[in-house]
């Protein structure tokens, strides 16, 4: 119990992470999602773009960091943002026995899914 | 830190009403305000993507290819569409809701939430050109 | 004949009984009458016993608020004519205890009230007798709290958070309104002292934003507003003294 107190008492950065993520959101996702889930798919714009071999030219090219970086911040922030209305609306929605837990499980999850994207990211690819 | 002793000093037998776990349904507000929640569940699904996309990639041309197979298959595609519609949403209220906090004297709230939505497109344009172009 | 209009009420005797009743009343209608004047049309000539709470008439006093319909409204500024010929149907304010019929208890809300200090602190203690000094605002200070001290205490915006509803710990909508309303006064001293209470577990972070308590508040003091800017000036905060190592 003394742990989820701790993740209680961050409230301040968990909220900053949930803005954060919630602005990233707001305004990267919409056209982010549009390119890359259906654009692209259905072919209106050339399906090469996501293509192996583009992919990995572009991640590798000089600017191939600051792509990183992006893509790291429209997948991290916006997993701290989901985690922090998902536990909300779980007690808002007073399911109690998972309520006392949502705070480890969701920011837990948010933690560790953002590790493995920095690991992919700048390890892997690299 | 606890406000008070919390001691409700009652008067007499007084009644409490329950809020129902089904309250959200009960007023249209209500209702959308869960809409705008469950925005950000889809916000997680589509960050997982991305994050199996760049494992894929990480495995080779092979393995990413035929994850692209599934994301370019019809029924992720509507899934995709679902996911942005409720992504919309979210930047609607985002932008609505930032408006109110941000438009103190001498701003006000619409001009803010304006400006968002001028530096969205902005952002948006530059995105695409960048993503298809670039 | 003259025209008539259905209300309904919540009916509630503590002595007699353990469960809400409803009564329907069929009064004149009247266009230019408010609710609270179909109310005490009903205890003048129908039935002496209904309890209610009203005092001003004018929307300044805050006491006449119930759910008109499942809205929290001033039954004084709402008028029959807006859902005539419709019926109306009149409960107590949500989210409070019941005393009787249409009057609940706030005695949670008023302890939340004074815990969060709503009065000029000064640090120095002794500022607060001293009435030989003068502390000038201009219009520009005075504009940055000014929409928040029109706050009438009315607790609509109770009766219109699920989350209070649903967690009756959580500080809500109008104490933090006030809270920020002291805090960005430039003669006030207590912003730390607030913090202690408004930042605690049960206060803002509690907060979803659903928006309903703007959308109700008869004066505009939209707390919505003032709940969010008061996270992001306790974040900021928090993370300043956390870079000086305070945490």
């Amino acid at each position: 119990m003394g742990l989820l107190k701790k993740i209680n008492a961050l409230e301040p950065l968990w909220w900053s992470l949930f803005g954060l993520g919630g602005m990233i959101a707001a305004f990267i996702l919409p056209v982010h999602l549009f390119l890359h889930g259906i654009a692209i798919p259905m072919g209106w714009v050339s399906p090469d773009l996501l293509s192996y071999e583009r992919m990995m030219s572009v991640l590798s090219s000089p600017y191939g960091i600051i792509v990183k970086l992006f893509l790291f911040s429209i997948i991290s922030f916006p997993l701290f943002h989901a985690a922090h209305r998902i536990r909300l609306t779980i007690e808002d929605l007073r399911i109690g026995w998972l309520n006392t837990i949502m705070p480890l499980i969701s920011y837990g999850g948010a933690i560790v899914l953002s590790v493995i994207t920095i690991v992919v990211l700048f390890y892997k690819l690299s | 830190m606890k406000h008070t002793d919390n001691s409700i000093t009652e008067p007499t037998k007084t009644y409490r009403r329950i809020m129902p776990n089904t309250w959200w349904l009960k007023k249209g507000s209500y209702t959308l305000f869960m809409l705008r929640e469950l925005s950000s569940v889809f916000v997680a699904i589509y960050a997982i993507f991305l994050l199996i996309r760049l494992c894929a990639l990480s495995q080779g041309a092979e393995i990413y290819n035929s994850k692209t197979a599934i994301f370019n298959s019809g029924w992720m595609i509507a899934l995709h569409a679902v996911m942005w519609v409720f992504i919309m949403y979210h930047m609607i209220t985002w932008f609505k809701i930032s408006g109110r906090i941000f438009g103190k004297k001498p701003l006000s709230p619409g001009l803010v939430t304006i400006a968002n939505y001028i530096v969205w497109v902005v952002v948006s344009v530059v995105l695409f050109l960048i993503i298809t172009k670039g | 004949m003259a025209e008539e209009i259905k209300i309904t009420v919540t009916r509630y005797n503590p002595d007699k009984e353990a469960e809400l009743k409803t009564q329907t009343f069929t009064i004149p209608y009247h266009n230019d009458w408010s609710i609270l004047d179909g109310l005490n049309y009903i205890k003048a000539e129908l039935d002496g016993t209904l309890t209610y709470r009203w005092s001003c008439r004018m929307a300044v006093c805050g006491s006449c608020g119930m759910m008109v319909n499942g809205t929290p409204r001033l039954t004084c500024s709402t008028y029959l004519n807006e859902f005539y010929p419709g019926e109306i149907t009149i409960e107590p304010l949500a989210n409070f205890p019941i005393i009787r019929d249409l009057v609940v208890d706030l005695t949670d809300f008023m302890d939340k009230l004074k815990e969060v200090k709503p009065w000029i602190i000064r640090k120095n203690k002794s500022d607060e007798n001293d009435t030989s000094k003068e502390y000038i605002q201009t219009t520009a200070q005075m504009d940055k709290y000014y929409q928040q001290t029109l706050c009438i205490n009315c607790t609509l915006c109770y009766a219109a958070c699920p989350v209070y509803g649903l967690h009756p710990d959580f500080i809500g909508p109008a104490v933090i309104a006030l809270g920020y309303r002291y805090n960005n006064d430039s003669r006030d001293q207590g912003k730390d002292e607030r913090r202690k209470f408004l930042a605690s577990e049960d206060g803002v972070w509690k907060c979803t934003v659903v928006g309903d308590c703007t959308e109700v508040c008869p004066k505009h003091v939209d707390p919505s507003a003032v709940i969010q800017r008061t996270k992001v000036d306790n974040a900021t905060n928090w993370f300043f003294s956390f870079l000086k190592g305070k945490k």
